[in-house]
């Protein structure tokens, strides 16, 4: 929304994501409501049938069942958390790259390119599972490598360079560069688990997103298959990497999640999705062993494969839950909020992220860049000298702001008080609680100097 | 060469058997409720009690035999030796059964039994029935299998042992008998098959027919063991089939035993499409993996979709057995190249033991005392050490898993009522309240000291049953403040001097 009221990233909001995903949202709410949606799903389709396809010309007995285990893998409601966050677009990418790796078009190695730097600039690590491939990419081909290397690089560089020259010719090149990058390396990648951790995690993640079967096949198969006989096993070996890195997010820490309670992070795991097609793929089309070649060897795997999928589907089908049923939709705040109808900057959310979804649902901007304030909870050496913290109440003040949303108890949570401090001591100086009818807590603030 | 691998296989199996049986020794067997009312009611028999007469359990009789001889042979540590041995016979016959039938890995399958019998996500420790009859409805496998001149004496025998150790798990063997007992199944006349299964069936019941005439415990026991699952424990809490299958899959995933289920039940279901000499028997194996989990559809228990600390997951314990069989079932007569031979085996194998195997080390990794346990380990029981109490003087009320008070200090129940979850499952459980008239009258006879009661507020479904409890309690006893547990309440003996 920002980007369409003419907003630069990372300079008049913050955010440490790559910029793909604030465009293909700014292209989705360009063509209204449910143009995202549309969006997702002709990218599901686009990426469905190519892999459909792939399948076909490789003689798979089944070319449905790959295509069909990604869907229900992406679309499994216990790890995807709806639709359109940025590993979803990744899993398309990547699937996409890998259709393209295999194909026969003559812009191949272009177009391989080209799907990495997508993939970068919607999420970095995802970068990661692509590496494997592309070193055999350069290994194996029939063309030179200079113009195999040139090619990919040309592709790579019509995505990056109009990223770059957007940036550049709005003077937020510095702040891309420090929020889409240097952040994530100096505070998110920081926390660190023990490889115990990291495992129970995994382990538990699988188990509780009915990811286990499909990880496991893929993984027990493709480490067979280097064993028997297999027409391609360095691609073999490429795509096992390529699994294990599509996990690489959980190895990177910046978490706090512990390990029987990944919440929001369970979605870290989406991009097996692709990866575990990938490894599929590769053991059923270059398998020179009858006992993984053939209908009769593919059959039991549909089932296994898809059967705890499909059921995780059919009951979440049966049991679908109206958005407009989610608490925070219903919140007695935003039916008061929109009676106000406060305008651009009118309007700011503190530390609950929930919460943001207003400036949406009102289709207003936040007064403030930091639109959201989890790493005052996550780091301790976070906005040490509260200069953040001082940077949003100077903009708030600038725009007079009217309304925000904070609960004071979420500010326990601070890891320094004295950020906490700082902050409820502007909060008690500026603004004053209301008392919004229905709501159960006190967590709508007014500027003090509107009057009643 | 052969025959030292086939040796190697064997100990292996058999040294990887001994060594999950050791994550359950008695200093880490966790307490349960179940177990505790067994071993309660083995000292009964001890002391010349007779189970169902002179103590309540809704169990068939052999459980409480098996408790009686541990406790004869020393406690806790003989019904470890008890448990093993047999976990280790289960398994060597089931692997010399691999052998027969020229399996690949003939240990694989009997690794994955004592991996999933030993699944401690399911298993609740050591001791629980139906532990007991899956071991018995594996070696019942192994004799239907094999060639012994007993042989249907023996499955007659072995059913007969598993009816009187948890009754609803002879389901199970239903199948297998049908199909042992088809005409062209063996040149013996089914006559005389029949003749000698129910030979072996009476060899177990016969003896404790006598023995509960001869102590005129007839009555009780067909009431108690039978009488009662059927009229309570089976009827009353009903669940739809969705919420049933949800509980199912939900059990499976948590328990980790959803990669062997499916990859069993898909296997042999696509058996049926493959070419296999024994269709009929992959067909018998089904049936029976459907009926193993038979309990969990027959009601009675107050669980949810969610089962998240729930106490349940050992009704799925006989998929142990009834998956291998099944697994063996396919591997053994598949005439099909994609399931045939090392390759195809090793990997299904590594397959369904992959999970259990991670599962089994990160519990033997991060072992937790038994004496940890809340159980064993809480502000009463330090009261309860402090005064010790003897045979009569304690009674425990609402709590099933506190029964281990009774086991530690090897003492007598002054009432035939030990546990009383009914008051909180069925709303016409004691109408008249005689059950609880006799409980008090047991413990106005024994004068018995100490009353630990954990029935909170809501415990009963019926509130007079509650009120007619807490005012015998106000009567004759008085409260003993335990600061640490605000909710449990100490009764103590008003008669009694401090």
């Amino acid at each position: 929304m920002a980007l369409l009221r003419g907003n630069v990233p990372y300079r008049d909001f913050f955010d440490h994501k790559p910029p793909m995903i604030y465009f293909i949202h700014c292209a989705g709410l360009y063509f209204g409501s449910w143009g995202l949606w549309t969006i997702n799903t002709l990218l599901a389709l686009f990426t469905t049938w190519l892999f459909f396809r792939l399948n076909k010309n490789y003689r798979l007995p089944y070319p449905w069942l790959l295509p069909l285990l990604f869907n229900l893998m992406i679309r499994n409601p216990l790890v995807n958390m709806g639709i359109n966050l940025t590993r979803e677009y990744t899993a398309f990418f990547t699937l996409l790259f890998f259709c393209v790796f295999l194909g026969r078009s003559r812009y191949r190695y272009f177009l391989l390119g080209f799907l990495s730097a997508l993939i970068f600039f919607t999420q970095q690590d995802q970068f990661l599972p692509l590496i494997p491939f592309l070193i055999y990419l350069f290994l194996n081909g029939k063309i030179p490598i200079a113009a195999r290397i040139i090619q990919v690089g040309g592709g790579m560089l019509t995505v990056i360079t109009p990223i770059l020259l957007y940036f550049a010719a709005n003077h937020s090149l510095g702040y891309f560069w420090e929020d889409a990058f240097q952040f994530n390396f100096s505070f998110y990648t920081t926390q660190k688990h023990s490889p115990d951790d990291h495992f129970r995690s995994i382990k538990y993640v699988l188990d509780a997103v009915n990811f286990e079967l499909p990880f496991m096949i893929a993984l027990i198969l493709g480490t067979a298959a280097l064993f028997m006989q297999n027409k391609k096993k360095g691609l073999l070996i490429a795509a096992l990497v390529a699994l294990i890195g599509t996990m690489s997010p959980e190895f990177m820490g910046g978490r706090v999640s512990k390990w029987n309670d990944p919440g929001y992070f369970i979605t870290y795991f989406l991009p097996l999705s692709a990866s575990v097609c990938m490894v599929l793929f590769i053991v059923f089309a270059f398998t020179e062993d009858r006992i993984l070649a053939g209908r009769k060897a593919h059959l039991p795997y549909i089932f296994l494969l898809c059967c705890s999928l499909g059921y995780t589907a059919l009951q979440h089908i049966t049991h679908l839950q109206r958005n407009t049923d989610d608490p925070i939709k219903k919140a007695p705040e935003l039916a008061w909020l929109r009676q106000q109808a406060p305008g651009d900057y009118q309007f700011y959310v503190f530390n609950n992220n929930q919460y943001i979804f207003f400036y949406n649902e009102l289709k207003i901007l936040a007064p403030s860049r930091w639109i959201y304030h989890h790493f005052w909870e996550n780091y301790e050496n976070w906005d040490p000298d509260h200069k953040i913290l001082q940077n949003i109440s100077e903009d708030l003040l600038r725009h007079r702001t009217s309304f925000v949303i904070m609960d004071p108890s979420t500010l326990s949570a601070f890891r320094n008080p004295a950020n906490r401090d700082w902050w409820l001591s502007f909060m008690n100086t500026w603004y004053e609680p209301v008392t919004v009818p229905g709501s159960t807590g006190q967590i709508l603030w007014r500027l003090k100097t509107i009057p009643q | 060469m052969n025959m030292n691998k086939q040796r190697y296989g064997l100990l292996f199996v058999l040294a990887a058997s001994v060594l999950l049986s050791l994550l359950y020794v008695p200093y880490y067997n966790i307490p349960n409720g179940d177990k505790e009312v067994y071993r309660c009611v083995g000292r009964v028999l001890l002391r010349g009690g007779v189970p169902y007469r002179d103590i309540f359990d809704h169990k068939p009789p052999l459980i409480f035999f098996l408790n009686y001889v541990a406790l004869l042979l020393g406690g806790d540590w003989a019904q470890w030796l008890i448990d093993t041995c047999l976990g280790l016979l289960a398994t060597g016959l089931f692997f010399q059964l691999g052998r027969k039938y020229r399996l690949p890995f003939p240990w694989l399958l009997p690794l994955l039994f004592n991996l999933m019998i030993r699944d401690f996500l399911m298993s609740l420790g050591m001791g629980m029935t139906r532990e007991y009859t899956t071991m018995l409805q594996l070696i019942f496998f192994c004799v239907l299998l094999g060639k012994h001149r007993y042989r249907y004496f023996l499955l007659g025998l072995l059913s007969g042992l598993i009816f009187f150790m948890q009754q609803d798990q002879v389901l199970a063997l239903v199948p297998f008998f049908v199909y042992a007992f088809l005409p062209d199944e063996d040149t013996i006349p089914v006559f005389t098959r029949i003749l000698g299964t129910a030979t072996g069936f009476l060899a177990i019941a016969a003896p404790l027919a006598l023995y509960f005439i001869v102590h005129g415990s007839m009555t009780y026991f067909w009431q108690d063991a039978f009488l009662f699952n059927m009229g309570w424990y089976t009827t009353t809490i009903k669940e739809s089939f969705g919420d049933h299958l949800r509980k199912l899959k939900t059990t499976l995933d948590k328990g980790n035993y959803e990669v062997p289920f499916m990859v069993a039940v898909i296997l042999g279901t696509c058996s049926l499409f493959f070419r296999n000499r024994k269709k009929g028997f992959i067909l018998v194996c089904l049936v029976a993996v459907i009926f193993s989990v038979i309990p969990e559809f027959l009601g009675g228990r107050d669980v949810r979709v969610n089962i998240e600390g729930m106490g349940f997951t050992h009704y799925f314990l006989p998929l142990s057995a009834t998956l291998c069989m099944l697994l063996f079932a396919v591997f053994a007569f598949t005439e099909e190249p994609v399931l045939q031979g090392r390759k195809a085996q090793a990997i299904y194998g590594i397959l369904v033991c992959a999970s259990l195997l991670y599962t089994a080390i990160q519990h033997g990794a991060h072992l937790i005392p038994a004496k940890d346990d809340d159980a064993i380990s809480n502000p009463e029981m330090d009261f309860l050490r402090q005064h010790p109490p003897a045979d009569y003087q304690l009674f425990i009320f609402g709590n099933t898993s506190a029964t281990y008070a009774y086991n530690e200090f090897n003492i007598l129940v002054p009432s035939k009522w030990i546990y009383h979850h009914f008051y909180a499952l069925y709303d016409n459980w004691d109408q008249d309240h005689s059950f609880l008239i006799s409980i008090e009258q047991d413990l106005l006879r024994h004068r018995t000291t100490y009353v630990l009661d954990y029935s909170v507020k809501h415990f009963f479904r019926d509130p007079s049953a509650g009120e007619l409890w807490h005012s015998f309690l106000e009567k004759y006893y008085q409260r003993v403040d335990l600061p640490e547990r605000p909710v449990l309440q100490i009764w103590k003996w008003k008669g009694v001097s401090e």
